[in-house]
């Protein structure tokens, strides 16, 4: 089963939203959604669900457009939480997973499930608006999880979160993909989504600017290495220029750069203990942030 | 676990479920209405109290104003009031009486020389007879010395309203009408009014709390929207359902229905019929506008028309029907499906407005209903799933 983006297009006004948005997500997989605030993630998410409308292209599930009726099978976590704030914690549960199909006793024990397994049991009698952030956010999650969803599309669901709630969150979404549904999240939060996800999809101004898996997105930077002396050493032989290798950062301690000619990095590590005291020399792993702030501002915008 | 496609009336169950709930739980909700019926019981009972107080009088007479005392307790007697009278062979025993007050006054003297011996000052009432009786007593006197006969003079005092011939016959309306077709339109007004705000609350609580994004991913816009309308409007039907059962249960406890020409019950079902069209007509109204805007507090930029409707409605049957209920404005509004529903269970109530004229409104009203259901739903679901600023009516109703 697979959940399947096709060129979708929101315009509002001369303004455009989505661009031609292209991606999918298999069965099994977390897809971590990264983005500068309103570059379209929560648009995405919000016409998967029937939310909005597209101006064109379409979300195939299993091939198929999507539809009500296959959107009732999707656990939904909407950016802004949506709650009612005067109902108690169960009786919305259980009320939300009957509006999904399950009987009044499947629905019970559904939430009696999600409940305690977020750590929220003790407060199904309360109203939702006596809860901290946190627990509300937890309730929100058990919102898209009552029904046992064959896809979970979350909007953020991380933000606000509490370490040992993250980690409750990350459980489940891991489990939720293991069962074989398609997991889609977005997430400020890059070293989560790095932790996490299987396959990471960078957005910029409504349109996709790299998907891979982040070893795939870290190959998009180029063959990155690193050398540091122990001490400084001011005339480090990369002051030069040198054939097949691209400065990306020096200091007088260290060099981070760019290997355009396979073996040119051999000739630098030749230069270098040859004045001083190398103390590492190997491929520089890059920030997921870094690759994520080279992608959405260099990138040229397609349209 | 199993989970199916909900069928429509399954997901309209849901949702007007999930609100009869939420509203009959609502402590606020059920402290007002047992407010509201104890208003009722209780103003009914003052009405009751205060308007079937059996005024009463006491006097005595010696042996020389028997007569004047006959005279005066059927004045009394004609203008409702009860007399007791005693007559007292002994004045001083009658001045005794005064005085313990088990009478408050002794007429005493004799012919037109009459003199009321009273504790502090003579009741207005017997007063105001004792005097007519006197000066009628007076004038007989006169008349006679002048040769006219006492009967002749007696019987010019018997005329005391003009003859008169109606070209245009007003209705008639008696002060119980006007305490039935008062307390009907207020009913009415409070109920729809009451239960149309509900709605449009509802529905910006669920468009600025974002619930409706989880809930649109399983029901349709026109299911919430149904589901709304029916779990408040049966909340509502129950209230408005309570009062008038209050209503005309204190009314016949308290006999006030014994003198009256209406059949309450009648009455009070023709409410409910008309609270359920008044209802369903603003909370379509109420739901779509109340869809154009994101907060609590943008409600009130959207509800004003309707919400005048809704008053002047009131004040037509309330304040005009009253002294006029012939008079254009009334008969127009009782026809109209937006105001029908008060007015014209006032007029009925007023007994101006024929079998045939009530069912031609009824059914517009109903006639209307489909109208505004498709307009409202096209609007609420174009609506409610954006938020922020407030929409434009236009833009809800072009967007498809």
């Amino acid at each position: 089963m697979r959940l399947d983006i096709d060129n979708l297009t929101k315009n509002y006004g001369d303004l455009k939203a989505l661009d031609n948005l292209t991606f999918s997500v298999d069965s099994g997989e977390i897809f971590g959604f990264v983005g500068s605030n309103g570059a379209g993630k929560s648009t995405t998410m919000r016409i998967a669900l029937g939310v909005l409308d597209a101006t064109a292209g379409e979300v195939r599930w299993d091939g198929r457009p999507i539809d009500f009726a296959s959107r009732q099978r999707i656990g939904y976590m909407p950016e802004e939480r949506g709650l009612y704030p005067k109902m108690k914690v169960g009786d919305q549960l259980t009320y939300l997973a009957k509006l999904h199909g399950l009987s009044s006793k499947a629905a019970e024990t559904a939430m009696e499930e999600w409940t305690e397994r977020l750590g929220i049991a003790e407060r199904r009698k309360d109203l939702v608006q006596s809860l901290s952030l946190g627990n509300q956010q937890r309730v929100q999650l058990a919102a898209a999880l009552v029904h046992d969803p064959d896809v979970l599309i979350l909007d953020e669901p991380f933000s606000g979160l509490d370490p040992v709630a993250v980690d409750v969150m990350s459980n489940v979404l891991i489990d939720k993909a293991r069962s074989g549904a398609p997991v889609i999240f977005s997430s400020h939060q890059l070293d989560l989504v790095e932790r996490l996800c299987t396959r990471i999809g960078i957005i910029r101004a409504g349109s996709m600017v790299a998907v891979g898996t982040a070893d795939e997105l870290r190959a998009r930077g180029g063959d990155r290495w690193a050398l540091t002396f122990t001490q400084a050493t001011p005339n480090a032989p990369w002051l030069a220029g040198w054939e097949g290798i691209d400065v990306l950062e020096t200091s007088d301690k260290s060099i981070t750069f760019l290997v355009t000619q396979p073996g040119a990095q051999h000739s630098l590590l030749a230069a270098a203990t040859a004045i001083g005291d190398v103390e590492f020399f190997g491929r520089a792993r890059i920030p997921l942030a870094d690759l994520f702030r080279d992608a959405v501002t260099t990138a040229p915008k397609e349209s | 676990m199993q989970s199916t496609q909900l069928s429509s009336l399954t997901a309209i169950r849901l949702v007007a479920g999930r609100e009869l709930r939420v509203h009959l739980r609502n402590k606020a909700m059920i402290i007002s209405t047992l407010v509201m019926v104890v208003l009722i019981v209780g103003g009914l009972f003052a009405a009751n109290f205060f308007g079937n107080q059996e005024q009463s009088i006491e006097y005595g007479v010696t042996s020389s104003t028997e007569e004047v005392g006959q005279a005066t307790q059927s004045v009394l007697e004609s203008q409702g009031i009860t007399v007791d009278v005693t007559t007292y062979s002994d004045e001083a025993q009658g001045r005794t009486a005064v005085s313990d007050g088990e009478i408050s006054a002794l007429i005493t003297g004799s012919g037109s020389d009459i003199t009321a011996v009273v504790n502090e000052s003579v009741d207005s009432d017997l007063n105001t007879a004792l005097a007519s009786v006197i000066q009628q007593t007076k004038i007989s006197e006169l008349a006679q010395s002048a040769g006219v006969s006492p009967d002749d003079i007696n019987s010019v005092y018997s005329l005391t309203e003009v003859p008169f011939e109606s070209l245009d016959p007003p209705a008639e309306i008696d002060g119980s009408q006007i305490l039935v077709g008062f307390i009907v339109g207020f009913l009415l007004y409070l109920g729809i009014f009451g239960g149309g705000m509900s709605v449009a609350q509802g529905v910006v609580e669920e468009k600025s709390s974002r619930v409706v994004e989880v809930l649109l991913a399983s029901v349709r816009p026109w299911q919430l929207l149904t589901g709304k309308v029916i779990g408040i409007g049966l909340v509502s039907l129950l209230q408005v359902g309570i009062y008038v059962g209050a209503g005309v249960a204190a009314a016949t406890a308290f006999g006030l229905t014994e003198d009256i020409t209406l059949d309450l019950n009648a009455i009070g079902a023709w409410v409910l019929v008309w609270f359920l069209l008044g209802y369903i007509i603003y909370a379509l109204v109420f739901a779509a506008l109340g869809a154009l805007v994101s907060r609590q507090e943008d409600l009130g930029s959207v509800i004003p028309i309707p919400m005048f409707i809704v008053i002047a409605a009131y004040i037509i049957g309330v304040s005009v029907a009253p002294s006029d209920p012939d008079s254009p404005v009334v008969t127009i509004a009782s026809y109209i499906p937006f105001t029908s529903p008060i007015v014209m269970p006032i007029r009925s109530a007023y007994g101006v407005a024929s079998t045939v004229e009530v069912f031609a409104a009824l059914a517009a009203a109903v006639i209307t209903i489909p109208i505004l259901l498709w307009i409202s739903s096209k609007i609420y679901s174009n609506a409610v799933r954006r938020s922020g600023a407030r929409i434009k009516l236009k833009d809800a109703l072009k967007a498809a």
